[in-house]
């Protein structure tokens, strides 16, 4: 809608509102008859006068000129078929409802980005785990017989991560019941090491991600565990009939963080079990989803969690193998009003363009989702409502998110998928290939253009690939699967398709999509590395950690739109071990890849900085 | 003179109309008028609407016979607000959304001057479209004329959600003006002053706020939040101290919910009643819905479950021995088993519990509770070797419980298992370090 229309249907309304009011006040000594007779005209001059329902003027749409699509939907035409199965329907058990996740890797290193995609219908189905080796035309090839991958189970989620730094992703399963490890042994297998690893989480699994905890070079391990769920309580709507229980009424549970001990060539991964010992156990939740950066500018990593139903908790690193919760005075915990939601996926993401990385997190649908802005540093407040997020078309149950850069013209953008947890009515058709059972809780998924200044748009209307249909929304994965530089969408269901999207949006700037590895690691992405880009006066920050959204992992790779800059100035990386280096910038529209050391230390540059604190000596086997 | 005479009765000869001849043009023409307004006046006030059609079956009978009373009354008074904001209210109970809907606008329609009816319907709308909800609510607070608090202090808190934080500000301030002492409206302007990033003034705003029992734990975490900010952080502490302490704040009186909550009667809203009376200890309330549900559901597990959780609460095991009982005769429950076990440790009698915790573990293999309980009551049987096993599992399935990681160490350490012992007393004082069982336990065990 033009700028001129806006103001015309805002000032008509205006008009109509005031005369009826009027109108009405005037009336009330009347009697009724001639109440109705008066208003009545009044109304009928007005609807002559051009009132009436005017287009919703409330959702905005200041970058008008987002007319067309950003995605198409690709499933089909890639090879990519999979259906969610939950196992029976019918039985009403909360895990069939909350998976699956998916993870978008390259886990042969041929450079193009391969798919992983969970099943739920449990341990004796025929339903197993999905690998698919994208070719070099685009397609996928299903290749999970004999991957190792390819197991059946009551499957949630999945974490990527090169546990043994031998240069090769590794994959943790995440279950109702467990967590699973399986190393990545070239030529497309993979070995469950789980047990040798040392690694028992017997309870419901959600999230999970993979980072370097004490810095010590070995990717440590947080498993988000959701609910201490009975299976034999039984939950009905309004009416009585049968429907899925919500979180209140069962306990949280302890998330759990496992302690890398480092491998010696040739040797599974080990694990300690440090719950305990870094004070996770001390405040149980109901996680579902796990991020993993720093929190407090000190740059140590931290651990927030979205707890379901309940405060959010933010575990702060003391950098000596503790940690201590602080969402509640970092401003985490709650919304705006101060009360707990039911929080679900995360998405990281500089919205604001201060340096500073925010956070967002799905709720349900009578809620509205939480936007916290970090400012100052270290503190977040909840802006939802200043954002325009408020304002949009319609209102889901949200899961999977993430922020990207899917125009380029050098602001986040947002993404998320949305599916009920309770039945209801959804008017838009549906997806096809949904399951009956689940078509009541099909709901369609969003998207907002951001402005980078931490204001969004609803662009859903213009996406109707994307945002027009609905199912059963849960993972939600993003990554540049066709290497031409915009970002790419997968979407999990359950009981429901897969879904690929291809990003065809209208360029509107340049881009720089940035590897970080280091070889003392195996030459294995730089997990918690923080990258900023300088063109001019701006600059861009993102994380180097796959594991954010729900259930999900990420192309570990970060991609930059940069709007209208033509080259890039420098390109500086805070490395996890917290030494800072700064690389000559260059072309755009390129992928770089940045190895540690290979830079200009800005320690160098800038002075002498003090070293971390000392945490005590413990000697651990390291290998080649 | 008679000529003249004529003269002066003949009409001029110019061609005016005669003055009778134009007042029937008025009159007809008002006549014509007033028809049309009437006509235009009874068409546009249209039939009587009717109550829309609800879909019952399925529900229990006692709802299925509030709805019907519900509709009938509307069908006796259609034009009435009240009875059609009855219905609403039945509906609304019964989670019947857009026929609620539908019947509070014809309530607000029929009775404009009740700000109730708005108030209910924006609560109504909130979920899908926020614009309408704040309509309403403004609605509601122009009728109301503040009689009520709950419509201003409602379309405060939406504004403030929807990012219009001056227009939240003048609401919350009026609530102020008329009430200083609102605490509620106090909370929403600290909370205001923070988004705004006013810190001293968010500060200024909470120490009323900080000891009401509707507002004591958002104002304590708030203002930990704005000391930490402050880099003051004794009183940051000891405000989150204070949070881990007190208990959930309560809902701010709101007559229109309670009276709308009335409605929402049946088995699922009873035993949620209860449950949540219980959960706030308020047995008191508890006790008549608990004592209704066994009455009329008496082949349901859900009131006797509340009953033997009462009972228990009360140690009046014997009598919670008995509600589970009947729980499990009814349901094959993890919960029925497991407070069963409970129960008969309560009593003493060990032996009996054993096979109960065991079932219970059964039907879910990661209840750490179960395995704990399962432990005592072997450990209480005489069979300490047996209790071992299950005291780990607890341990393994519920990692910040205490209560397993001492009492194994303590068999432990009988058994001469002292590192082992040690490893896990640690660990206990790691997740509690004021348990003094874990300390007592430790100096025993110094050498």
């Amino acid at each position: 809608m033009s700028a001129g229309a806006t103001i015309y249907w805002a000032a008509m309304s205006a008009y109509c509102d005031e005369a009826l009011a009027a109108a009405r006040q005037r009336c009330s000594r009347l009697k009724p008859g001639l109440q109705t007779m008066l208003v009545g005209c009044v109304a009928a001059a007005g609807a002559l006068a051009g009132c009436g329902k005017a287009p919703d003027a409330s959702v905005p749409t200041s970058r008008a000129q987002i007319s067309e699509p950003w995605f198409e939907e690709i499933t089909e035409r890639s090879g990519l078929h999979f259906i969610h199965d939950t196992g029976p329907t019918g039985r009403y058990l909360v895990p069939e409802q909350m998976g699956s996740g998916a993870a978008l890797f390259d886990y042969d290193q041929d450079g193009r980005l391969d798919i992983y995609l969970v099943q739920s219908a449990g341990t004796n189905s025929r339903s197993v785990n999905r690998l698919f080796h994208q070719e070099p035309d685009g397609r996928f090839r299903d290749v999970s017989a004999g991957s190792g991958l390819d197991v059946a189970g009551p499957g949630m989620g999945v974490a990527v991560g090169d546990v043994n730094n031998d240069g090769r992703p590794d994959v943790l399963l995440t279950e109702y019941g467990g967590v699973r490890l399986f190393v990545n042994q070239g030529a497309g297998r993979f070995a469950d090491v789980t047990v040798a690893a040392g690694l028992d989480n017997p309870r419901w699994t959600t999230s999970a991600a993979f980072f370097d905890y004490d810095r010590d070079g070995w990717l440590d391990l947080v498993v988000a565990n959701y609910l201490d769920y009975d299976p034999t309580v039984k939950c009905t709507d309004a009416k009585g009939a049968p429907e899925f229980c919500g979180p209140h009424g069962f306990p949280g549970l302890v998330t759990k963080l496992f302690h890398n001990l480092g491998v010696a060539s040739g040797t599974p991964p080990r694990f300690e079990d440090v719950t305990v010992s870094s004070g996770l156990a001390q405040a149980p939740g109901a996680a579902l989803g796990v991020v993993c950066a720093d929190f407090d500018g000190d740059h140590w990593p931290d651990i927030f969690l979205a707890d379901d139903g309940r405060p959010n908790r933010l575990f702060i690193n003391q950098r000596n193998g503790a940690f201590i919760e602080e969402a509640m005075v970092r401003g985490v915990a709650f919304n705006a009003m101060g009360q707990s939601a039911g929080n679900m996926g995360i998405a990281i993401g500089d919205v604001d363009g201060n340096g500073a990385f925010d956070l967002f997190v799905t709720h349900l649908a009578e809620e509205q989702h939480g936007l916290w802005q970090q400012q100052p540093r270290g503190f977040f407040q909840d802006r939802m409502g200043a954002s325009g997020l408020a304002r949009q078309g319609w209102r889901g149950t949200g899961f999977g998110a993430v922020f990207a850069d899917f125009d380029l013209d050098g602001a986040l953008d947002l993404a998320f998928v949305n599916g009920r947890v309770k039945r209801g009515k959804e008017t838009a058709p549906l997806v096809h290939g949904v399951q009956p059972f689940w078509a009541p809780y099909a709901q369609r998924s969003q998207l907002f253009a951001g402005d980078g200044k931490g204001g969004f748009c609803d662009v859903a209307l213009a996406n109707s690939a994307f945002c027009g249909r609905a199912t059963v929304g849960r993972g939600l994965a993003c990554g540049d699967l066709d290497n031409d530089g915009a970002v790419d969408l997968l979407v999990t269901s359950t009981g429901g398709p897969a879904q690929l999207f291809r990003n065809v949006a209208p360029r509107r700037g340049h881009w720089l999509a940035v590897r970080a590895i280091s070889s003392a690691w195996g030459g294995r992405d730089a997990y918690g590395a923080e990258i900023t880009v300088r063109t001019g006066g701006r600059r861009w920050w993102r994380l180097v950690n796959p594991g954010f959204g729900y259930l999900s992992s990420n192309d570990p790779r970060v991609h930059f739109g940069l709007g209208s800059a033509g080259a890039v100035d420098a390109v500086e990386v805070l490395w996890p071990d917290g030494t800072e280096e700064s690389f000559p910038g260059g072309a755009v529209d390129r992928f770089l890849i940045l190895h540690k050391g290979a830079g200009e230390s800005t320690d160098k540059l800038r002075g002498a900085r003090q070293p971390p604190p000392a945490k005590s000596a413990s000697s651990k086997p390291k290998g080649c | 003179m008679s000529k003249k005479r004529a003269q002066r009765s003949q009409p001029p000869s110019s061609a005016a109309p005669s003055r009778p001849s134009s007042r029937r043009w008025i009159v007809a023409a008002a006549f014509l008028s007033i028809a049309i307004a009437l006509t235009v006046h009874f068409v546009r006030r249209g039939a009587a609407p009717q109550p829309p059609v609800i879909a019952t079956a399925g529900f229990e009978p006692m709802i299925i016979s509030q709805v019907d009373k519900a509709v009938a009354e509307v069908r006796a008074a259609p034009r009435s607000g009240l009875a059609w904001g009855g219905l609403g209210m039945v509906l609304q109970a019964h989670e019947f959304t857009a026929e609620a809907r539908f019947c509070f606008e014809q309530a607000e329609r029929f009775d404009p001057a009740e700000a109730r009816w708005p108030y209910l319907l924006a609560l109504l709308l909130g979920e899908e479209n926020a614009a309408g909800a704040i309509a309403q609510l403004q609605r509601a607070v122009n009728v109301g004329r503040d009689r009520q608090d709950a419509p201003r202090l409602r379309l405060a808190q939406t504004l403030f959600e929807a990012g219009r934080l001056d227009e939240a500000e003048g609401h919350f301030r009026t609530l102020l003006r008329l009430n200083a002492g609102h605490a509620a409206a106090r909370i929403g302007l600290a909370e205001l002053s923070h988004a705004r990033s006013r810190v001293e003034e968010t500060r200024r705003l909470l120490p009323l706020c900080l000891t009401n029992a509707h507002t004591a734990r958002r104002a304590n975490t708030l203002l930990a939040q704005v000391e930490r900010q402050l880099g003051n952080t004794a009183p940051a502490d000891a405000a989150l101290r204070c949070v881990t302490t007190l208990p959930a704040d309560l809902p701010w009186p709101d007559s229109f919910l309670a009276d709308a909550a009335q409605f929402r009667i049946g088995r699922k809203a009873w035993t949620d009643q209860a449950q949540s009376w219980l959960d706030h200890g308020r047995h008191g309330e508890a006790q008549p819905i608990v004592a209704r549900l066994i009455k009329d559901y008496p082949d349901a597990p859900d009131g006797w479950l509340l009953l033997g959780r009462m009972r228990l609460e009360r140690n009046d095991c014997a009598g919670a021995e008995q509600c589970f009982r009947r729980v499990l005769q009814l349901a094959e429950v993890v919960n029925g088993h497991a407070q069963l076990g409970i129960t008969l440790l309560c009593q003493e009698r060990y032996a009996e519990a054993i096979p109960a915790f065991q079932q219970a573990i059964r039907l879910k293999p990661d209840f750490g509770e179960a395995h704990f309980n399962l432990g005592l009551a072997l450990g209480r049987a005489g069979r300490a070797s047996e209790a071992i096993e299950p005291f780990r599992q607890a341990i393994r399935h519920s990692p910040n419980f205490v209560d397993p990681y001492i009492t194994l160490a303590d068999l432990l350490h009988q058994a001469g298992e002292r590192q082992e012992a040690l490893s896990l007393l640690s660990r206990a004082l790691r997740l509690a370090p004021s348990d003094e069982r874990a300390k007592a336990l430790l100096q025993r065990m110094q050498p």
